[in-house]
């Protein structure tokens, strides 16, 4: 069967300019605390959309983009004004913001844990924060990509993330006014806390900046280390069941822990990180292959279940729409393979994101290349199945398109085969193209060069104030003593 | 002017009479809508308005008329201000002349000109649905203002309300009435204002219990992306919660009020956590607040802070259970823990009834277990052991039994504690032996489901167990390998085999196996049919092009435990150009009974 033509990129765009222009309705309500989440798959997948293309003989324009500079600075605008008024993170979106009354308010002294908090510090999420700073570094344009970081208080930011960190070395969500870390022992939060570091540390910090400014890495490796189940995968946490979208967070937040900071290239580092924290290889690549499965076209007329149970739906996949054929005796061998689907757990369903979870798994482990012979069925099966006519990809095949699974079906196509599609080189640890994670060095790297001459500032004006302290003691010592000799 | 009120009756009287043919038709007298009647008081009131804009102004008008015009506008000017205080005999002068041109004292003030579209007289504006309030008939005109009067009427009431409540220091010593009053008020001044203006006001706004409150509502800034439509009342209860969160209050009125969000969205980080403050500081009992949630999740089954929460709470309240002999209480050693876990256990058995894999119930359910020592609670191992039976492929009741076995302190190395896919000395013997006995009776049942296969190789690991023990187990499932009758029910069978072979040494044994599954078995993965529906779990596996290399030279021994030895499958017909074996006799073999199909119908 012939391979489904490219990825019509004006279509997904249209796409992208109805989720740009027009508010969600109201049923998205339950997802009013993860604004800076959609809106970073409606950036990033636009980006995606409209890079310049790299491919040998392509001379076609890239598509223009639908967000116009002026957009751009009121975006960006946005985004600073969800940052907690201590610098310290961000909140998924205004509603979460504590209310400006507490802009001006002090800091209240916890003697509990002996620490500052800034007041109402639970307002400041992981992953608000880490999709912000993406945001930042995505919608920056050439001229404006150095001061894309200029207004964050890297500082605090990197102070609360160390205190999101509990002992056991796993991260929360959000910290209590009592210092108390909340939010499950959840994979995800490893992986958003490690990229919140990779993007925002100093790569020449001294050991002393360090011990008050990064989190404790080994232990955050040595709690992965222990979270692989005995089938191989990686689960929410400790003993729970295996998950390709938490084995994907285990491997990412892995290899960000020793990247070299100006590693922006999709050329991969030897992670010792990711060596020490997947104690199984073999067994974790085996889990993540095994989440492939030839997937059947429901018999016709069966499909009303499936109606049901997913409009609107998404970010879960419990419901059954894995279909069984009434006679294998209507299969032929060659038809089943047709559509390569991916599921998240052991005989669970197929859903786009998954093809993504588990792809961006193995290309972390640099084992990409186990998916090669099966590489334009599970194309067939996004293309054909999940990708929606007014353009984005559903959840499963036939639903209707939302943000994430659309960006997240871009996502696997430019790890799978960029070329297929015309798509930019991808960073399947940041989940963002490659340029974007050019725009995060540049602008990390001016950040961090700015506060060094904040600092250098502060330290000659110390040094004048010195000297001219020294100098006014001196003429006091002589004024003294031409006094003395006057008197003497 | 004290001959003001006197005169003007007597005026108008005048007018009807006729000194303004032009006005007085009948459809003006009995005016239909409120702009006519604007229309028709205001000729009678400037006889000469309309008369002096025919003519073109003052000027055109007759000598008397222009007396009579200038008079008028001047007395009216000069009684409303009270200003220009006349002598008496210019007084007297002026009234006379006014009375005797029998213009009328009062009325409205003469136009430059006709202000409002449609030659109107006066804009009335217009009301909720957008309709000219000039338009309404009088009888509706009538209707409309009465409601305005109630609602002044209300607004009165409600402030004697506020200065009442004020003057007995608070809502609490208000008297139960008084404050029912206002609500009941409240109510019908919504109402009203609904009606009017379309205005509408919040659920709390109308809450007497709430006026000490200064909602903070969201400010949405230009750029903002992914804008909710959110519903009014989601609108108005966030800019409460705002307030009281940020006075930090911990109330009974603050706890509905979390309520009341949390239905809206319950995946909202921080009013869980608010929530959770509140629940402390006014000492509510466990008991209430976990039967509260488990309405909630029973509506919200995919939400992830509901259970976060009822993990807080547990956290929270746990230390409450007298620990026993210095220990920790646990379901071993003391009822009472028993009897809170035996009636948690039952609700997370409702929420796995309408979902056996809910992963967050799941996730709750490991942490009950190690919060409360179940290790050896039998309904615990029952319950997964029932699931399993109802669906041998429910995965995440194999992943619980696994947890409950092997991560039991009595079975498991707890410093350091050694990672799940490796061989812990501290296993029983006898526990290995049960729980291999247990995954081959399920394997049995349904051969080329992952599950148990996942299991037994994680209960050898566990164990220490060789793998080529299952040598003669495996068999079962392989027949005639590399044979013309080659037989095999189930591609996991093989690939274990293979490991078997490879641990022994038998490396032809084991390339045959790895490349059958290459070749065909693992192409495809498939149960059987059985009652007009055939259950089919196809892994189309891993194919690397790496693993195909390996088929042709002779692969050495020790890439047999290397990844690329697993790697079997389809891209051979793919990737070298050979036809899938379609029509292969054995593979329509493998398609014949099995009893993958059995088990999967739960028996």
């Amino acid at each position: 069967m012939p391979s489904p033509p490219p990825l019509d990129k004006k279509q997904h765009l249209k796409y992208w300019t109805r989720c740009l222009k027009s508010p969600l309705p109201h049923q998205y309500t339950g997802n009013d605390s993860s604004r800076l989440l959609l809106a970073f798959f409606m950036v990033g997948g636009i980006e995606l959309l409209t890079c310049p293309s790299d491919l040998p003989g392509s001379d076609s324009p890239p598509l223009p983009s639908l967000i116009t500079e002026p957009d751009r600075l009121a975006l960006r605008e946005w985004v600073l004004s969800l940052a907690h008024p201590s610098g310290a993170g961000f909140a998924g979106s205004p509603n979460m913001l504590p209310p400006p009354i507490f802009k001006t308010a002090d800091d209240d002294y916890d003697p509990l844990t002996r620490t500052t908090v800034p007041n109402s510090p639970e307002s400041a999420n992981i992953a608000a924060t880490f999709f912000a700073l993406l945001i930042l570094a995505t919608s920056s344009s050439p001229s404006s990509t150095p001061t894309a970081f200029s207004r964050l208080n890297r500082r605090a930011i990197l102070k609360w993330l160390k205190r999101l960190q509990r002992p056991d070395g796993s991260f929360g969500e959000i910290v209590s006014p009592h210092g108390i870390v909340c939010g499950g022992r959840d994979m995800r939060y490893c992986y958003l806390a490690a990229s919140i570091r990779w993007i925002l540390r100093d790569p020449e910090a001294s050991p002393e900046e360090d011990s008050e400014l990064d989190f404790n890495v080994p232990k955050l490796i040595e709690y992965i280390s222990t979270s692989q189940t005995f089938d191989g995968g990686i689960g929410e946490s400790g003993a729970h069941e295996s998950h390709a979208g938490y084995a994907y967070c285990a491997v990412a937040a892995l290899s960000l822990l020793d990247r070299p900071a100006d590693l922006a290239s999709s050329a991969k580092h030897e992670s010792h990180a990711l060596e020490k924290g997947i104690q199984d290889k073999e067994a974790f690549v085996k889990f993540c292959v095994s989440r492939q499965f030839a997937y059947l076209d429901p018999p016709s007329g069966d499909e009303e279940d499936e109606e049901d149970d997913e409009d609107g739906k998404w970010g879960d996949q419990d419901q059954d729409n894995f279909y069984l054929p009434k006679k294998l005796a209507d299969l032929s061998l060659d038809e089943s393979l047709t559509y390569i689907a991916f599921n998240g757990r052991c005989n669970k369903v197929a859903d786009t994101c998954y093809t993504w979870w588990t792809g961006g798994a193995l290309a972390l482990l640099d084992k990409l290349d186990v998916l090669d012979s099966s590489k334009s069925a599970t194309r067939a099966f996004l293309m054909d199945k999940t990708q929606h006519m007014v353009g984005g990809f559903g959840k499963f095949a036939g639903s209707p398109p939302d943000v994430y699974h659309s960006f997240l079906g871009l996502a696997f196509l430019a790890t799978l085969d960029r070329t297929a599609d015309d798509l930019p080189h991808f960073d399947e640890a940041l989940c963002v193209s490659t340029a974007t994670v050019e725009r995060i060095v540049e602008a990390r790297k001016s950040m961090l060069a700015r506060g060094r001459e904040v600092n250098a500032e502060k330290g000659m004006s110390a040094g004048l104030l010195d000297l001219a302290k020294l100098m006014a003691n001196r003429e006091g010592q002589l004024r003294a003593e031409k006094q003395q000799h006057a008197t003497t | 002017m004290p001959s003001k009120s006197k005169g003007a009756p007597k005026a108008k009287e005048q007018a009807n009479t006729g000194s303004n043919p032009s006005s007085a038709n009948p459809s003006n007298i009995n005016p239909k809508t409120i702009n006519e009647r604007s229309a028709y008081r205001y000729e009678v009131g400037n006889p000469l308005a309309s008369k002096k804009s025919e003519v073109g102004g003052v000027q055109g008008l007759s000598p008397t008329e222009r007396a009579t015009w200038t008079n008028l506008t001047y007395v009216r000017k000069a009684q409303d201000q009270k200003r220009l205080p006349l002598p008496n005999k210019a007084n007297k002068d002026l009234w006379k002349s006014i009375n005797e041109s029998g213009v009328p004292l009062r009325g409205l003030d003469e136009l430059e000109g006709l202000k409002f579209p449609g030659n109107k007289i006066y804009d009335w504006g217009r009301d909720r649905a957008g309709r000219d309030i000039g338009e309404y008939t009088p009888e509706q005109f009538k209707k409309r203002r009465g409601k305005r009067l109630r609602v002044t009427q209300l607004e009165v009431l409600g402030r004697q309300f506020q200065a009442l409540r004020r003057k007995v220091g608070g809502l609490a010593t208000l008297e139960d009435e008084e404050i029912d009053k206002e609500r009941i008020r409240r109510e019908e001044l919504a109402k009203l204002r609904m009606e009017l203006y379309g205005e509408k006001t919040g659920t709390y706004a109308q809450d007497p219990e709430w006026d000490d409150i200064e909602p903070v509502a969201q400010v949405e800034g230009e750029g903002a992306l992914a804008s909710i439509a959110y519903s009014d009342d989601y609108a108005e209860a966030m800019s409460y919660l705002r307030a009281v969160m940020a006075k930090k209050e911990h109330s009974p009125r603050c706890l509905r009020l979390t309520e009341n969000i949390i239905l809206m969205n319950p995946a909202h980080y921080t009013v869980w956590l608010y929530r959770f403050s509140i629940i402390s500081s006014l000492n509510i009992s466990i008991k209430n607040e976990i039967e509260w949630l488990n309405k909630v999740s029973l509506a919200h089954l995919k939400n992830y802070q509901i259970w976060h929460h009822r993990q807080l709470l547990l956290d929270h309240f746990y230390p409450l259970f007298d620990p026993v002999d210095g220990q920790p209480a646990t379901a071993d050693n003391s009822e009472e823990v028993k009897e809170f876990a035996l009636s948690e256990m039952g609700f997370l058995k409702k929420m796995l009834d309408e979902d056996a894999k809910n992963y967050h119930v799941w996730s709750y359910r490991q942490y009950l277990v190690r919060k409360l020592g179940l290790w050896n609670l039998s309904e615990e191992i029952g319950y997964v052991e029932t699931l399993i039976l109802e669906d041998v492929r429910n995965n995440s009741a194999w992943s619980h039994r696994f947890f409950i076995v092997f991560s039991n302190p009595a079975h498991a190395s707890s410093n350091p504690e050694i990672p799940a896919t490796k061989f812990d000395p501290k296993v029983p013997a006898d526990v290995t032996e049960r729980e291999v006995g247990y995954a081959k009776r399920k394997i049995e049942e349904a051969p080329q489901n992952q599950s148990p296969w996942n299991y037994l190789k994680g209960v050898l690991a566990r164990g220490g167990k060789k793998v080529e023990e299952m040598e003669e187990f495996c068999l079962q499932f392989v027949n005639k390998l590399g044979e013309a009758e080659e037989e095999v029910t189930s591609s996991h069978a093989l690939d274990m085999l293979a490991e078997a072979w490879a641990e022994k040494g038998e490396k032809e044994k084991a390339d045959l196996a790895l490349r059958r599954l290459a070749e065909k078995w693992d192409r495809i993965r498939e149960g059987k049919e059985k009652g007009g529906h055939a259950a089919l779990i196809a892994p189309a596996h891993s194919y690397s092009s790496a693993t195909s290399r390996s088929f042709h030279p002779p692969r050495p021994q020790k890439n047999l435990h290397s990844f690329g030895a697993r790697r079997e499958g389809r891209n051979r017909s793919k990737t070298d150009g050979y036809p899938p074996r379609a029509g292969d006799e054995s593979a329509s073999k493998a398609r014949k009974p099995g009893a993958e199909h059995e088990g999967a119908q739960g028996e």
